[in-house]
């Protein structure tokens, strides 16, 4: 695997990472708070998102 | 001031070990850390150790994974909510045992929406139309043949920046081989798609009631 695709299946991983625990699991109703107020990780995730959608449009 | 992080719910007794507890009730157990109350930053490295810790408990046997950043008063509340929901954390729980989730994200760089400025009524409902025609497309070429592998499935269709798929495949451990096999068959069979495949994880989407069979 090249560096590339590794980063690219790494990216991935992180998207993939960040939809399941911020977005979905169990929810428990008790004094929960979910840290929101990290905007530059959602970010990250979309920016992982796009850029591992590039890099795979540039694999053969 | 301190607090309980929940990490999942499993089968009693609970797996617990390096630090974690567990609320034990019935034939079900809520395992936690303490940890401090407060606003934690959802950083790279905290989630993926949020999820080093459900993955050692999916080694042992069925999870529901607690979303990230789960906090509660203290493990008596987290009791409570044990006893107020126990049968559907009960039935759940039954419902992914000896099962994985499977993601799969694909997408098919040439199939862009059209330029959207100055769209006029028709534009868009043609827009809207062959939206639906691509959705059924990737439906019906990539996301059957898998959902026939798994047991439950959930997937979202996206048109920007390009036509994607991003599912969730809920799979029997012993078929984890062969719907990536599949995976891998479809990427090199379907013409102009870009696909991952990821996981296993734990089963993050198939923890609740609106999970159908």
């Amino acid at each position: 695997m090249t560096s590339t695709q590794l980063e690219a299946t790494d990216n991935v991983a992180l998207v993939e990472l960040v939809d399941r625990l911020l977005a979905k699991g169990v929810v428990v109703y008790g004094d929960v708070t979910i840290a929101v107020a990290d905007i530059d990780l959602i970010q990250v995730g979309l920016r992982a998102l796009l850029s591992s959608v590039e890099t795979l449009e540039r694999e053969p | 001031m301190s607090a309980v992080y929940l990490y999942g719910i499993t089968d009693r007794p609970a797996p617990v070990s390096d630090g974690l507890r567990a609320v034990e009730l019935d034939s079900l157990a809520a395992v936690y850390a303490p940890a401090a109350s407060g606003e934690q930053a959802a950083t790279e490295e905290a989630l993926w150790a949020h999820e080093a810790v459900v993955e050692r408990l999916l080694e042992a046997g069925p999870v529901l994974p607690a979303r990230f950043r789960t906090l509660l008063d203290d493990p008596a509340q987290l009791e409570d909510e044990l006893g107020r929901r126990k049968q559907e954390f009960r039935t759940a729980l039954d419902f992914v045992r000896d099962r994985v989730e499977l993601g799969v994200r694909a997408a098919w760089p040439e199939r862009r929406p059209a330029a959207r400025s100055d769209e006029s009524g028709s534009a868009y409902l043609a827009r809207k139309l062959s939206e639906r025609q691509a959705a059924a497309l990737a439906a019906g070429e990539l996301h059957e043949p898998l959902a026939s592998i798994a047991v439950s499935s959930a997937i979202e269709i996206e048109h920007a920046p390009c036509l994607a798929l991003v599912g969730s495949y809920l799979v029997e451990r012993d078929e984890v081989d062969a719907f990536r096999a599949e995976a891998e068959r479809l990427a090199e069979e379907i013409q102009d798609v870009h696909l991952a495949c990821t996981g296993p994880w734990p089963p993050y989407t198939f923890t609740g009631s609106s999970v159908t069979a």
